[in-house]
């Protein structure tokens, strides 16, 4: 079991189990690091804790995930839809 | 007789607005699943916000928040569902084998199991801003276009819900599981909260 915790000025680093389930979460001041491909994503005035860690990892376990090929119908169906008149 | 123009058309071009639903896919599945911890309905939401946004593709702005629109769409078709349904409750039975089979004490640090179980015993309402912000990586003004709440309520649930957290993971030795409503200790709740 390989557990360590260390939370610095510069960084954080989060290494749990040895439990796949478990992974390692490395934020690092100032610039922080982004997820590939997601519009727009910073992280805001708050201060390094361990649950954020957590939390951006959850995160980006699921968006590091293969998108299902449902997604790809649905934007190739798209061109078939119309668009909503505006109402006003 | 002079031919009549078509009205023309107030969103963005449909590539560039198909190109830019694309890249959310992997953040609105993300904010999705962590609002209904299951991952089919969280899929389901996720297609039905994309196909609500493309039906209204006219009404967004370009040069707007795309992202908060989209996150807004798909925040309105979780809370539509919730109120059909009671889904809400039901896990992913993937995610639920997975928690169970996660030893709680065997953690020294956080136990991403520990925070998903703890996360979906939160208010729905500190959910989802942990979700968009501390998760999402937005910023406070983003979530509080996306749920239509005021900044400060936006960061007084986000100080709430990771001080909830906070006392699900530390009470009774870092197991979520033992830690149904009683917040427990303070632990480091105090140092969580947001400024």
């Amino acid at each position: 079991m390989e557990k360590a915790t260390c939370i610095g000025f510069y960084s954080l680093r989060l290494v749990a189990s040895s439990d796949a389930r478990v992974s390692e979460a490395i934020l690092m001041a100032g610039k922080r690091k982004q997820a590939m491909g997601e519009p727009g994503r910073h992280f805001p005035e708050l201060p390094f804790d361990p649950i954020v860690a957590a939390l951006r990892q959850l995160h980006d376990q699921i968006a590091a995930e293969k998108i299902p090929d449902d997604f790809m119908k649905l934007l190739e169906k798209l061109d078939k839809m119309p668009a909503k008149q505006r109402s006003n | 007789m002079a031919p009549v123009s078509e009205p023309e058309p107030c969103g963005p071009p449909v590539d560039v607005f198909k190109q830019q639903m694309l890249a959310l896919i992997p953040s609105l599945r993300a904010f999705a699943r962590g609002l209904c911890s299951n991952r089919d309905l969280a899929d389901d939401l996720s297609q039905e916000a994309m196909a609500r946004a493309w039906a209204a593709r006219e009404s967004f702005t370009p040069g707007t928040n795309f992202r908060a629109w989209m996150f807004m769409i798909l925040r309105n078709e979780f809370y539509t569902t919730i109120r059909k349904t009671s889904r809400m409750t039901s896990w992913d039975p993937q995610v639920a084998e997975r928690l169970l089979v996660i030893p709680a004490t065997q953690h020294v640090g956080i136990d991403l199991a520990d925070i998903e179980r703890a996360m979906a015993r939160l208010p729905v309402e500190q959910r989802e801003m942990l979700l968009l912000v501390a998760a999402g990586g937005m910023s406070y003004e983003e979530a509080a276009a996306v749920t239509g709440c005021a900044l400060g309520t936006v960061k007084s649930r986000i100080a709430r819900g990771r001080a909830a957290l906070t006392r699900m993971i530390d009470g009774e030795g870092g197991s979520v599981a033992a830690t149904e409503a009683d917040p427990g200790s303070g632990g480091t709740a105090a140092a969580l909260a947001t400024p």
